[in-house]
C-alpha cells in the first residue's frame, strides 16, 4: 500500500527467477540478459507485492532531506551534513537511530549527527505510560488553550532529564503559566514608572545593577554548561530563577522608587537594557513571550525581532559581589521575618547594628537600607543591649526595641515559649532514657525523637539569647 | 503604548507566529555562516499530536532557537512518514464505515483510497506543531512518499542489492488464516487452553524399531522433514545418521542432533517441522533441512495433504488422528494445557507460516556505526544508552526490510526441497 514496492520482478515460479532494477524497462534489460531469452516482455514480469519497511527510508532521513542519496555532492547536503543534534525516543534507538548511523557511514563515510538526545517517556502521575486506550493524556491542543503555548513549554522541561521517565503533571504547566504572568508583571512595573532626567541615580540602584550583571553572567554560563551537556531542564531552571528570583523579587525591589515617584533616566535605560538580555535567554524557552515583551519595549523592525537577535556575550565575572549579595539576601531575610514575627510594619524605619567579625561589602550597606526601610547601619563593636538580634556568617545583627514593640510583653511572650519548650525537651529526654523504649521502638521512631530533642534544645538556645538581648 | 493588565498567550501567539512566518526567519539556506541543523524525527503523516512528541518538540525549538540567537544558520528540516502499517489501519477502518471491504478493491483502488485519507489528514500534526512554535523550515517539509524520497530508497535498495547485501531468505510470521494477513507480534494475545497431545511412532527405515514422538497437531506430520534428539541422549544414540518413515506420506527423514531438545520434555524425540513451527525452522536452519509446506493461506491442506487436501487444518487434524490410529501407531493420547497464539482481531489460532522476505547483511555495516558511537565521534545523552546500544550492533541480525500488505500477501506453497 502506502509503501515503497520492493523493485524486484520475476520472470518465473523459481525462487530466483527475479532480477532487481530502477524500474520495469530496467528490470526488462536485466531478465533478457539473465535468462538469455530476448523475447519477454513487460507483461512477463511481475513486481513483488511486497513493501519495503518504513525504516528503510527513514534510515536515509539525514541525507535524503538534502537530497543527499540521489545527488550526493550537492551544496545542500554538503553544507547541512552532517548535522548537529538528533532529539528522539530511546525506544527507536536500534529501529531508527542505529540505521541512520550506519546508512551515514555507508554513503557519506561520516556521521550523520553529532549528538543525539533521548528523551524521557511521557508517563502519567501514576508512572504509566500515555496511552490512547488508558484515556489517560491530556490533548496538548487542549492544554495549550489553558496554559498558553509558553506555559506548557515550560511545563515539559521543567521535569525531564534526559532519558529518564517524565511523569507529567498538569500543574507544571500551570507554573509555567504564572512564570509567563510574573514576567509580565515585572515588565509592566518597569513600563509603568515615569522616568526623570533630572534625578541623580541612587547608590542603591547604582549597585544592584552592577550585582545583577554579574548573576546574569553567572546564569549565562551555567546555561552554557548546562546545555553542553544536554541538561535542558537544568538550563530551564537556571533561567526561571535568574528571574523569578534574582530579577522580579531582589533586582526590580532594589532599583524600585518610592511610590509615584519617577526613576532616574539612567537606572531605567539600564533596567531596560537588562531586562532585553533576560528575553533573549527566554526566547528558546518561551519564545511567543519574549517576542511580545520585546515589541512592546521598542518598536521594532523585522531585522530587530528577538528571534533574530544576538545572543548576551560572556563577560568576566567577580564572584565575589555575588557572594558578598548572598549574605546581604540573607540579612534581608532575617529582618523581614523579624517584622513578620514581632508584627512591626514595614513602614515603621528600624536601626541596624551590627558586629563586624567577618569583613563586609559596604556597598551594599544603601540596599540593605532600602529592603528593610532601615534609617541607617551603624558598625558597632559590642552586642547592642535591648536588641533584636540575628547571625549571618560570624557577624551579629541587632534591631534595637525602640518603641516598637513593648519589652515587658517581649520578655513575658519569650518566657513562656521558654518553659513550653523546657517541659517539651523534658518530655522528649525522658523516653529516650527509657531503656526499654530505646531498645524496642524501630529505629526511625528514635531517630525522630532525638532530632525532636535536638531542636528543642536550638529553640531553648535562641529563646534564651533574645531574652538576654531584652533585659 | 497600552500594554494590557493581563497576559493573553492564545492571541499574542497566532500573531507573532504569523509575524515570524511572514518574515521568513524560519528558512535557511547555505551561507558562509556556521550550519546548525536538526532533522526532525518523522512523526506519522495520519498521526495526530500526543505528549511525546509535544516533549520532543519543544526540546528541539529550543535548541534551534537558541542557536539562531547565537548567529548560527539555524534549519530544522519537519516531515513526516508513511509507517505503512498504522496508516494502511486506518484507511480499512474508514473504507469499513464506508461499507466497503478491502477484499473488494484492486492495490491501484486500495492506494487511491489511501492517498485521499493522506492527503485529508497528512499534516494535521504538523499545524499542530506550529501551535507550540515550532520553528522549523517549512519550505523544506518533506515526507517518505515524496517522489525524491522514494528515489533515494529504491537507489539504496538497487545499490546495497547489487554489493550482494540485500538477499532473499525464508522467515516465520504470524499468519492469521481468518483475515488472511500476517500480525505483528504485538498483535497475537497468546491463550491458555487445553488440547491433545498425540504419540505416534514412527518405524527407523530398513529396521523394525520404532521411535514415539508427541504433538498436538498431527495433520503437521505430513511436512516433516527430520526428528531430533538430544547428544547427550543415550537412548537414541545408536539412531542418529539413520532414516526415519513418515508415517502417511511414506517420506524417508533424517535423525538428527540438537541441545535445543530436552531429554526429559515429552518422549524425548522431536519431529521437525520448519515450515509450520519457529523453534523447527531455528533447528531447521542449523541442519539445513527441506521446508515443506503443507497449508493454503486460508488453512486448509494444500497438495501435501495427500488424501486430505482441501481439509481444514482442525478437520485434517481429527482425520489424521483416526488413520493414525487405524494404522496402529497411535500409542496414546493425552489432554494437554498449553498457551496457544491468537490473533488480537479475529480470535483465530495464529498459524506460524514460513515466508520469502528481503533481507539485509548487517553485520558488516554495523561495524563503523559501533566504532563511532563508542568512541564518542557521535554522543549519546544520556551516555548510558551506549551499553544497549553496543549489545545491539555487536549481535545485530540481519534486517528483515520487506513487509507484506495484508490484503495481498500470496503466500506459494513453498518447495524447498534440496536436490
Amino acid at each position: 500500500m502506502v509503501g515503497h514496492q520492493i523493485p524486484a520482478y520475476f520472470y518465473g515460479e523459481g525462487v530466483n527467477d527475479f532480477v532487481v532494477g530502477k524500474d520495469i524497462e530496467e528490470a526488462l534489460e536485466k531478465a533478457k540478459e539473465k535468462t538469455g531469452n530476448t523475447s519477454i516482455t513487460a507483461l512477463d514480469l511481475k513486481q513483488d507485492p511486497d513493501v519495503l519497511d518504513t525504516w528503510f527510508s527513514s534510515w536515509l532521513w539525514p541525507m535524503s532531506v538534502f537530497d543527499g542519496i540521489n545527488n550526493p555532492d550537492n551544496k545542500e547536503v554538503n553544507y547541512y551534513y552532517p548535522t548537529n543534534d538528533l532529539v528522539t525516543a530511546p525506544e527507536i534507538m536500534f529501529f531508527w537511530v542505529a540505521r541512520m548511523i550506519i546508512a551515514g557511514y555507508e554513503y557519506k563515510d561520516e556521521l550523520p549527527f553529532k549528538n543525539v538526545y533521548y528523551t524521557g517517556i511521557v508517563r502519567d502521575k501514576q508512572g504509566r505510560k500515555m496511552s490512547k486506550s488508558l484515556g489517560n493524556s491530556p490533548d496538548p491542543i487542549e492544554l495549550m488553550k489553558l496554559y498558553g503555548a509558553d506555559g506548557v513549554r515550560v511545563g515539559m522541561l521543567m521535569s525531564s532529564p534526559a532519558g529518564n521517565d517524565l511523569p507529567f503533571d498538569e500543574s507544571l504547566c500551570e507554573q509555567g503559566r504564572n512564570f509567563s504572568n510574573k514576567i509580565w508583571n515585572g515588565f509592566r512595573l518597569v513600563k509603568g514608572w515615569e522616568v526623570s532626567e533630572s534625578i541623580e541615580q541612587p547608590e542603591a540602584s547604582k549597585i544592584a545593577i552592577k550585582w545583577y550583571k554579574e548573576k546574569f553572567q553567572e546564569t549565562l554560563k551555567s546555561i552554557d554548561t548546562s546545555f553542553e551537556k544536554f541538561r535542558i531542564s537544568e538550563a530551564l531552571l537556571s533561567v526561571y530563577k535568574l528571574l523569578w528570583d534574582d530579577y522580579s523579587s531582589w533586582f526590580l525591589e532594589m532599583i524600585k522608587p518610592e511610590y509615584q515617584q519617577p526613576i532616574d533616566t539612567k537606572t531605567y535605560t539600564e533596567a531596560i537594557l537588562i531586562l532585553e538580555d533576560n528575553l533573549k535567554i527566554l526566547h528558546p524557552f518561551m519564545p511567543f513571550l519574549s517576542e511580545e515583551i520585546w515589541h512592546f519595549i521598542a518598536e521594532r523592525t523585522p531585522e530587530e525581532a528577538l528571534i533574530v537577535a544576538e545572543y548576551p556575550k560572556h563577560e568576566l565575572i567577580n564572584n565575589q559581589l555575588i557572594k558578598d549579595f548572598d549574605l546581604v539576601q540573607e540579612v534581608v531575610s532575617n529582618i523581614r521575618n523579624i517584622r513578620k514575627d514581632k508584627n512591626i510594619s514595614f513602614k515603621e524605619e528600624i536601626e541596624l547594628s551590627v558586629v563586624e567579625n567577618a569583613q563586609i561589602n559596604k556597598d551594599f550597606d544603601v540596599v540593605i537600607e532600602k529592603l528593610v526601610n532601615s534609617s541607617s547601619i551603624s558598625y558597632v563593636n559590642e552586642a547592642v543591649e535591648s536588641a533584636l538580634s540575628f547571625r549571618v556568617n560570624s557577624n551579629e545583627y541587632f534591631i534595637p526595641m525602640k518603641g516598637s514593640i513593648n519589652v515587658e510583653e517581649e520578655i513575658a511572650k519569650l518566657t513562656e515559649e521558654l518553659k513550653y519548650n523546657e517541659g517539651f525537651l523534658k518530655s522528649v529526654q525522658k523516653k529516650l532514657s527509657n531503656e526499654r523504649f530505646v531498645n524496642n521502638a524501630p529505629e526511625q521512631v528514635i531517630a525522630n525523637e532525638r532530632k525532636k530533642e535536638a531542636d528543642a534544645l536550638a529553640k531553648i538556645e535562641t529563646i534564651k539569647a533574645s531574652l538576654n538581648s531584652l533585659s | 503604548m497600552n500594554i494590557p493588565t493581563k497576559y493573553n498567550p492564545n492571541e499574542v501567539e497566532d500573531k507573532w507566529y504569523e509575524y515570524w512566518m511572514k518574515n521568513n526567519y524560519f528558512h535557511s539556506t547555505p551561507n558562509e555562516k556556521e550550519p546548525y541543523t536538526i532533522v526532525i524525527p518523522p512523526p506519522n503523516v495520519t498521526g495526530v499530536l500526543h505528549m511525546g512528541h509535544m516533549l520532543n518538540n519543544t526540546i528541539q525549538d529550543v535548541l534551534i532557537r537558541r542557536a539562531r540567537l547565537r548567529g548560527y544558520n539555524a534549519c530544522w528540516v519537519p516531515g513526516t512518514d508513511h509507517a505503512s502499517i498504522a496508516t494502511e489501519a486506518k484507511v480499512v477502518a474508514k473504507l469499513k464505515d464506508e461499507g466497503i471491504q478491502k477484499e473488494d478493491l484492486t492495490r491501484d483502488e486500495f492506494l487511491g483510497h489511501a492517498w485521499d485519507w493522506t492527503h485529508k489528514h497528512g499534516g494535521i500534526i504538523l499545524d499542530q506543531l506550529k501551535k507550540l512554535g515550532a520553528s522549523c523550515d517549512w519550505e523544506r517539509t518533506k515526507f517518505t512518499m515524496d517522489d525524491d524520497l522514494s528515489e533515494s530508497v529504491i537507489k539504496t535498495f538497487l545499490d546495497l542489492y547489487e554489493k550482494g547485501l540485500i538477499y532473499r531468505g525464508y522467515r516465520m510470521v504470524n499468519w492469521d488464516p481468518e483475515a488472511k494477513t500476517t500480525l505483528s507480534d504485538e498483535e497475537v494475545i497468546h491463550v491458555e487452553r487445553t488440547d491433545k497431545l498425540y504419540y505416534v511412532k514412527y518405524q527407523i527405515e530398513n529396521s523394525n524399531e520404532f521411535v514415539t514422538i508427541a504433538t498436538t497437531r498431527p495433520e503437521t506430520i505430513l511436512g516433516d522433514t527430520a526428528i531430533c534428539v538430544n547428544p547427550n541422549d543415550e537412548r537414541f544414540k545408536h539412531l542418529v545418521g539413520k532414516n526415519v518413515i513418515v508415517p502417511i506420506c511414506n517420506r524417508l527423514v533424517p535423525i538428527i542432533e540438537d541441545d535445543y531438545v530436552d531429554v526429559e520434555f515429552g518422549t524425548g524425540c522431536l519431529k521437525i517441522t520448519p515450515a509450520h513451527d519457529m523453534n523447527d525452522k531455528e533447528i531447521g536452519e542449523r541442519h539445513e533441512l527441506d521446508v515443506i509446506d503443507i497449508l493454503n493461506d486460508d488453512a486448509t491442506l494444500n497438495d501435501y495433504g495427500l488424501h486430505h487436501k482441501g481439509k481444514d487444518r482442525v478437520v485434517a487434524r481429527k482425520d489424521l488422528a483416526k488413520e493414525l490410529e487405524e494404522m496402529g501407531i497411535m500409542v496414546k493420547i493425552e489432554p494437554i494445557t498449553h498457551k496457544v497464539g491468537t490473533s488480537e482481531r479475529t480470535k483465530a489460532v495464529i498459524e506460524p507460516k514460513i515466508s520469502a522476505q528481503w533481507f539485509l547483511s548487517m553485520k558488516d555495516l554495523a561495524k563503523p556505526a559501533l566504532d563511532h558511537v563508542m568512541n564518542d565521534d557521535i554522543q549519546f545523552h544520556p551516555a548510558k544508552f551506549k551499553n544497549s546500544y553496543r549489545n545491539w550492533m555487536e549481535n545485530v541480525r540481519d534486517w528483515n526490510i520487506s513487509r507484506q500488505l495484508w490484503w495481498d500477501t500470496r503466500f506459494l506453497p513453498i518447495f524447498m526441497v534440496k536436490e
